[in-house]
């Protein structure tokens, strides 16, 4: 019966037509809002990195003031990032399978073509392990080595875009491309790929564009280069200012997000070696706080640095609340109609529709305005999101990050029934509890 | 066989100040097969009755047997399958679905049947036909004419082959002419084997049935009963002469 009942529907919707494009447009308004925040928070809290997610881990280590309580977006936490030498202090575990430091300094690119402009650029500081660890594809040569790392080599990846940028896009290994004093020798370019939210670094870049160029990490310490660190940083205790080197290996200066990738089975073990380290950093005068060691996995890391902000839980809600209030003004829309057509209704019911019949049509009636709604509220929802990508402040957000897509259309779908039936069960019920007699009298 | 069986039915509508009694322990048995007519003044109940008979009425006492089935007390899905099946109905407004053309008007009660759709098609085709309407099967209501509409709606109520056509005042919104077109339409019907009851002011319309009953003040008079030497045709008249008594007599509520 449903096909026929949706025939029926479609009749009964195009014999009002301007009570169901009222009805339609008040659903359509309903559902676009609730269903473009739910897609917003969709692509920063998914899963960055399904295969591997459940394996990768931040680590932090307490190296805090004793006098104060680091205090970030939780209480009682480590700082969210580690100083330069407690992660050469991590780096020498070999329990994990990968690792890395994650940082950005800036650096002047000066291009070999003619046409290009020295440029500033932002300059992604990690390991060798960054790349198998963060599943990087790529479209030409590869990353480097730890032995790179240790020698601290000028090589270069490019990002899919700093390799148009230079190279037109073909294949630049064996390249050359001087980033700040220096020549560094591109050994990979990487092929078209954003993670989002960018998850290894959800402190300074979540939403942002992959960057453009990596380098070998510990080639921040040569200053002659001209890389200049960048991004968030905490520290307490003497600052030797104008000693960088010294910095890094002295001050208790935090600026790196650190990585490893480990099995399951060995996650125990690294604690234990984190313990280890932080208790030796404490018979070496550091670290005065008790044990405050994290090996956080990626997901919950997520959760930690609130890469969804509550404010778009809210929000979420409140434009669900949205949705809510429309439903219940169709509500009285759908059910002046259906009592106006309860002569037709008797009709049905003199014919032989049971009670449950006539409850089945209009709900189905209600379903299809819903649906329509739901239609012309997902275009009003992918218009949304792509004003939403536009306008959204402060952070470098990417053409299409926020594009409508299968989820939205989901969204938009369940949304769509559920506000047809929210609007409709009351008038439904109303429509089919009136006598029989009584509807064919109001004929 | 009887095919309607009515045993003091009682059917009472009540506000918070006072209860009419529209059908007082009313006993009726229409065997199968006749054509009865109904009639009586405005308010005497007959419309009530005709609801009651119907089942889109419920009733407070006595019992109802339709097709030797006790409908008293079924539940609302027992009560509309018996509506479908054995009952057709037509309106004085003939009420079809505006939004629905004739051939879809026709095929609303074999729906709820759940009959195939070749089926279906067969008997709408067939109904249609019988009524003279099979070039207007993609008509809307709209574009037909009063006399059409009735017979679309003959045609509605005889496509589901019922054992019983109710009709509530069939000619009361057409005029003469083609109110005689719709009661020789009726009348084949019936001679063709359905029960028909029907509910008339029309004394010349109940001429048409072969048995008339009256009711007052939510009493039944059975003038075949009361007068059995009196041929049909003169019924509606002494029908009519007992209606315009009633008028000159105070109503007893």
């Amino acid at each position: 019966m449903l096909p026929y009942y949706l025939r029926l529907a479609a009749k009964s919707a195009l014999a009002t037509p301007g009570l169901t494009l009222l009805t339609i447009g008040a659903i359509a308004l309903g559902v676009a809002v609730p269903t473009a925040l739910l897609s917003v928070r969709q692509v920063v809290a998914q899963d960055p990195i399904p295969e591997k997610s459940d394996r990768l881990y931040n680590v932090r280590v307490d190296n805090w003031d004793p006098a104060s309580e680091f205090f970030d977006i939780q209480p009682g936490d480590p700082p969210k990032h580690i100083a330069y030498r407690d992660m050469r202090g991590l780096m020498a575990s070999d329990v994990p399978r990968h690792r890395t430091g994650v940082a950005a300094a800036r650096a002047f690119v000066f291009p070999e073509r003619d046409d290009l402009r020295p440029y500033p650029a932002v300059v992604r500081l990690c390991h060798a392990d960054f790349f198998p660890m963060f599943d990087f594809p790529f479209r030409y040569g590869g990353g480097w080595s730890r032995a790179a790392d240790e020698a601290q080599e000028r090589v270069v990846v490019l990002s899919d875009a700093s390799n148009q940028k230079l190279f037109g896009g073909s294949d630049s290994v064996g390249e050359k491309v001087r980033l700040g004093t220096e020549s560094f020798t591109v050994v990979g370019v990487l092929a078209p790929h954003r993670p989002t939210p960018q998850f290894y670094d959800v402190i300074n870049n979540a939403m942002g564009e992959v960057r453009e160029f990596f380098v070998p990490f510990d080639l921040i310490r040569n200053q002659g280069i001209g890389l200049t660190q960048t991004g968030d940083t905490d520290g307490w205790g003497p600052f030797p200012r104008n000693d960088y080197l010294a910095i890094l290996d002295s001050a208790e200066f935090n600026w790196i997000q650190y990585w490893v990738e480990l099995e399951p089975e060995r996650v125990a073990d690294y604690e234990r070696f984190v313990d280890n380290y932080a208790l030796s950093q404490k018979e070496l005068g550091r670290f005065p706080k008790p044990l405050n060691n994290r090996v956080t996995p990626l997901m919950e890391w997520m959760r930690v640095r609130e890469v969804v902000p509550p404010a778009v839980n809210g929000l979420v809600i409140l434009s669900v609340l949205f949705l809510v209030v429309c439903c219940l003004n169709l509500t009285g829309l759908l059910l002046g109609k259906f009592l106006a057509k309860s002569g037709i209704l008797g009709v049905h019911r003199a014919l032989g529709a049971p009670r449950s019949a006539i409850f089945l049509q209009r709900l189905v009636e209600c379903e299809l305005l819903g649906l329509g709604g739901g239609l012309v509220g997902l275009a009003l929802a992918a218009l949304a999101l792509r004003w939403i990508e536009k306008l959204a402040p402060g952070a470098p957000m990417t053409a299409g990050m926020f594009a409508a897509n299968g989820y939205t259309f989901g969204v938009a779908f369940l949304l769509a029934l559920a506000a047809g039936l929210l609007s409709g069960l009351y008038p439904a019920w109303r429509a089919c509890r009136i006598p029989p007699a009584l509807q064919l009298k109001l004929q | 066989m009887p095919t309607l069986q009515m045993t003091d039915v009682t059917k009472s509508y009540r506000t918070d100040l006072v209860e009419t009694r529209a059908l007082n322990k009313i006993s009726l048995t229409v065997e199968t097969g006749e054509f009865v007519a109904v009639s009586g003044p405005s308010g005497s109940g007959k419309t009530t009755f005709l609801n009651v008979t119907g089942l889109l009425d419920g009733f407070e006492s006595g019992t109802y047997r339709l097709d030797d089935v006790d409908v008293s007390r079924l539940s609302d899905r027992e009560q509309s399958r018996i509506r479908n099946e054995k009952i057709g109905f037509v309106f004085q407004s003939f009420n079809l679905i505006p939004d629905l053309d004739v051939f879809d008007n026709v095929d609303v009660p074999l729906r709820y049947r759940g009959l195939a759709g070749a089926e279906r098609k067969r008997r709408i085709e067939s109904a249609i036909e019988r009524v003279g309407l099979a070039a207007r099967l993609r008509h809307l209501p709209s574009q037909l004419s009063g006399g059409q509409q009735q017979r679309v709606a003959i045609a509605r109520a005889l496509a589901g082959s019922p054992s019983l056509i109710l009709a509530d005042e069939p000619t009361g919104n057409l005029d003469s002419s083609t109110a005689h077109e719709i009661m020789n339409l009726l009348h084949e019907v019936n001679e063709a084997g359905t029960t028909i009851v029907m509910v008339t002011h029309d004394p010349s319309c109940a001429a048409h049935a072969a048995r008339q009953v009256h009711i007052l003040d939510g009493r039944l008079i059975d003038v075949r009963e009361e007068m059995p030497s009196i041929p049909p045709r003169q019924l509606s008249s002494v029908a009519a002469r007992a209606e315009a008594t009633a008028a000159r007599t105070p109503a007893a509520r």
